[in-house]
């Protein structure tokens, strides 16, 4: 009956509390404040939840490779997390409970709650990859909701820089729940590149989350482009001391698409560094949401944060919301943020133009340059 | 009288007197429709101030508590006086105010303060307004400012046209709360073209145990005037909770200039949620100077509603949450017409566990032109046990916009620390020192005799909170 026999007690423990949690939960709405400004009716839940997400048949109850990576392993590797969950390789568990742990609402369960699609990508002790490792999400969007969890383990001292790409062969209109989890071991270091080639009419919710430990470090990059709603959570957690994370992020979005991120720097432990810059351009009936947040526990004595959106304006009829917070539980503590909304600077323009170029071409250096 | 024991801190809290409650009319503990018929019996009101009244009480019970910002769970409404009505009537000279009162004022200093400065007084005591003096040149000007129930008796036409439009009854809780049941405040009106160069003061007090302090207050700026008003508040020192919570509204007309100042230094059991929303018409212009300090929960955003061509808007804030304290405040601008400027200045302080959390809002409607806005807001915390929040929410729907918003948190600097001490100071004066020169851009706003009060207070904050 139970067709996860296979898989560890704690995650058999964790997926039936997420699956309870996620059938039990309403869908988010505007009484929460990390919804309050999402128009969750763009999404025409229902009908994508008409047809239900395929049930659970495993071909396999262990892992294709029993050998699980470990100390010994010299290489790097890359499984489906399905069998990495099977082995519970290294980190798998710590991921998944703190995603579980940030659960607060019905989409981030059923990430849980589903069987684990997606990839597991693990880099040994001081193991540096040299060439630039690609992951490609290709979505098989059926008309209903596919969910992706990929897991990025970097033990201590390893190094890579990885782009994902989130893409799909098909083009029906779907909703894509997804997230990447990194866990960043002592001194690992990891360049992250996240695009995304979706069908515009498509939808996204990403819920990643990058951990680090003592002095890692990251730098993410986030380009969105533009889709039929676009909410995205990027939440780096320092959890031990002289981590450091930069997140960035580009958006340039037109039409009447919707384009939400969220941010969190999440500063448990002294002496770490975070710097969020998300910068973005809209245009048409454009509507975005920037939502940034630092948050410092009393713990984390010396921190070092600063949060960043500028936004920039084409047209009336777009609209920009900016909220970056600051959540601050310590004085020992070198936080700011700072946000502009604003249109082309019509003296640049009007150099550009005096120049040469035309008012669309001007225009379009302008804003490439803001992007930059 | 209350007795001893259920005064705390009386040594630490200078304004914490308490005299004997001669209260001469009061109504019973919690609030009903009855209640509201009594308090609007008593002050003779005509019947369309009743049905407000009554229309607010039923939107009061209808409203739910905020689900955001400070954790008010502890207010028990039913335990609560709505109304006491101190002295029979109203007092027009210093000499016939009763004696007790007298002698709480003197110790806050209004006399002195009045010799100096003052255009008329309008204090406080309870929910009348007890004493009332208005310079006879303002007077003559045509200028209005009395309590809002003789307003009520006297302009009844303005009254009528401004009362509750810029903050109607269904508001929020807490308005429509104040909207039954108000009871004293200020009334203001400046006709066309006249410039009141003194600032108009009221002192507000709470004094009876247990009871809520509900002042209305309306500010009417006829075209091309100009008036500062000052509101301070001091409260004797409880053991159980009251609360305050006032509502109070501005029109400034075609090319009008407000400024309303504020320092309250609530005692640490005051809940205080005020409502504070001004209109800016035509080119005119509205500042909002606030500076909390003391009470247990502060919930106050003075807003300004920049409704026609030119108008601006200036909110200053100052936070101070010490022990057990938990300042939720900030401000908010609404641009609703083209050519309108704004600028948020906040400057928070937190000690001893206290929490202070700034919370803005800047809207700039779809197709707005040339719309300027700048927010900053710095904070300071003294220990590591302190919290600071900024919550600035940023809606713009116009490409015409120029908006900035900075904020920082840091802590007093060792280097200013050295620096002062090595010149004689003592570490505690130094750090006071720098906490005034923190808030120095704000101080300088205010009144002589308030930005010396403001000095005196957080000095008095600030000792033995170093070493």
């Amino acid at each position: 009956m139970n067709s996860y026999d296979g898989f560890p007690l704690w995650y058999r423990e964790l997926r039936g509390e997420a699956e309870k949690r996620a059938k039990e939960m309403p869908w988010p709405d505007a009484r929460q404040e990390a919804w309050r400004r999402t128009n969750l009716k763009r999404l025409d839940l229902e009908s994508l939840y008409k047809t239900e997400p395929a049930q659970p048949g495993f071909e396999r109850t262990a892992p294709m490779n029993p050998q699980a990576p470990g100390p010994d392993n010299r290489n790097m590797r890359l499984s489906f997390l399905h069998d990495a969950v099977l082995g519970d390789y290294p980190g798998v568990k710590e991921l998944y409970e703190a995603q579980f742990a940030a659960g607060d609402n019905k989409f981030i369960y059923r990430l849980l709650a589903e069987p684990p699609r997606g990839f597991y990508i693990y880099l040994p002790r001081n193991y540096s990859a040299e060439n630039l490792l690609f992951l490609e999400d290709r979505l098989n969007g059926s008309g209903g909701e596919t969910v992706t969890l990929n897991l990025v383990v970097l033990e201590a001292g390893a190094r890579a820089d990885l782009w994902e790409r989130i893409g799909t062969e098909d083009s029906p209109v779907s909703l894509h729940n997804r997230a990447t989890l990194v866990l960043l071991k002592r001194g690992a270091r990891l360049s992250y590149y996240r695009t995304q080639s979706l069908p515009g009419e498509s939808a996204l919710l990403d819920f990643s989350r990058f951990h680090l430990k003592e002095g890692a470090e990251l730098k993410s990059h986030q380009a969105e482009s533009e889709l039929h709603f676009n909410k995205s959570h990027v939440t780096a957690v320092l959890e031990e001391r002289q981590s450091r994370a930069d997140l960035r992020g580009v958006y340039r979005i037109g039409g009447s698409r919707f384009n939400e991120i969220f941010t969190e720097q999440i500063h448990l432990a002294p002496r770490c560094a975070s710097r969020s810059l998300y910068r973005g351009v809209l245009e048409d009936e454009a509507r975005t949401v920037f939502n940034g947040m630092i948050r410092v526990a009393p713990e984390a004595v010396g921190t070092d944060a600063y949060l960043t959106n500028n936004n920039l304006l084409m047209n009336d009829g777009c609209r920009a919301d900016s909220i970056p917070g600051l959540k601050i539980a310590t004085n020992d503590v070198k936080c700011s943020h700072g946000s502009t909304t604003g249109k082309v600077d019509p003296r640049q323009l009007f150099y550009l133009t005096s120049r040469g170029f035309s008012r669309t071409e001007a225009r379009e250096i302008l804003t490439r340059a803001f992007l930059e | 009288m209350s007795s001893p024991s259920t005064v705390l801190n009386k040594e630490e809290y200078q304004h914490g007197y308490h005299f004997p409650d001669q209260s001469i009319f009061k109504t019973r503990r919690g609030l009903d429709e009855e209640i509201i018929r009594a308090i609007s019996g008593q002050k003779k009101e005509p019947e369309w101030m009743l049905d407000f009244r009554l229309k607010a009480y039923e939107a009061f019970r209808q409203k739910s508590m905020p689900n955001w910002g400070a954790d008010l769970s502890r207010i028990d409404f039913d335990n609560i006086y709505y109304y006491a009505k101190p002295t029979e009537e109203q007092k027009r000279t210093w000499e016939d105010v009763p004696e007790d009162i007298k002698e709480t004022f003197d110790r806050i200093g209004i006399p002195e303060a009045e010799k100096k400065f003052l255009a008329g007084v309008g204090a406080q005591y309870d929910s009348e307004v007890v004493y009332h003096n208005l310079k006879e040149e303002l007077e003559k000007q045509g200028v209005v400012f009395c309590s809002p129930e003789e307003a009520v008796q006297n302009h009844p036409d303005l009254v009528r046209k401004y009362f509750g439009t810029v903050i109607p009854y269904r508001d929020n809780k807490f308005a429509a709360l104040n909207s039954a049941v108000w009871s004293g405040g200020s009334f203001v009106y400046v006709p066309p073209g006249i410039r009141v160069d003194i600032p108009l003061q009221a002192y507000f007090r709470i004094n009876s145990e247990n009871f809520g302090q509900f002042e209305r207050t309306l500010i009417i700026a006829d075209e091309g005037s100009f008036v500062h008003y000052v509101e301070g508040c001091t409260a004797p020192v409880y053991t159980t909770d009251s609360l305050h919570s006032a509502v109070v509204e501005i029109i400034a007309l075609e090319g009008a200039r407000v400024r309303y100042s504020t320092i309250q230094n609530w005692s640490g059991d005051v809940y205080n949620l005020v409502t504070k929303r001004a209109f800016a018409y035509k080119n005119a212009t509205v500042e909002w100077v606030d500076g909390n300090l003391g009470s247990k929960r502060t919930m106050k955003y003075p807003s300004v509603f920049l409704k026609e061509e030119g108008a601006h808007g200036e909110i200053l804030s100052i936070a101070f949450a010490g022990q057990g304290q938990e300042q939720d405040t900030g401000g908010k601008v609404f641009h609703l017409a083209d050519n309108t400027s704004s600028v948020i200045t906040s400057k928070s302080i937190s000690k001893d566990g206290g929490v202070s959390s700034y919370r803005g809002m800047i809207k700039v409607h779809p197709g707005r032109k040339n719309i300027r806005s700048r927010v900053v807001c710095d904070a300071l915390l003294l220990d590591e046990k302190s919290v600071s929040n900024t919550y600035p929410y940023m809606e713009i729907a116009s490409e015409d916009v120029t908006m900035e918003h900075e904020a920082s948190v840091s802590k007093i600097s060792d280097d200013q620390l050295f620096y002062l001490q090595s010149r004689g100071f003592t570490e505690e004066e130094a750090a006071a020192m720098i906490v005034n020169g923190f808030l120095d851009p704000l101080v300088k706003e205010l009144p002589m005799e308030y930005a010396v009060e403001l000095n005196r207070l957080i000095e008095l904050q600030m000792e033995g909170s170093v070493g």
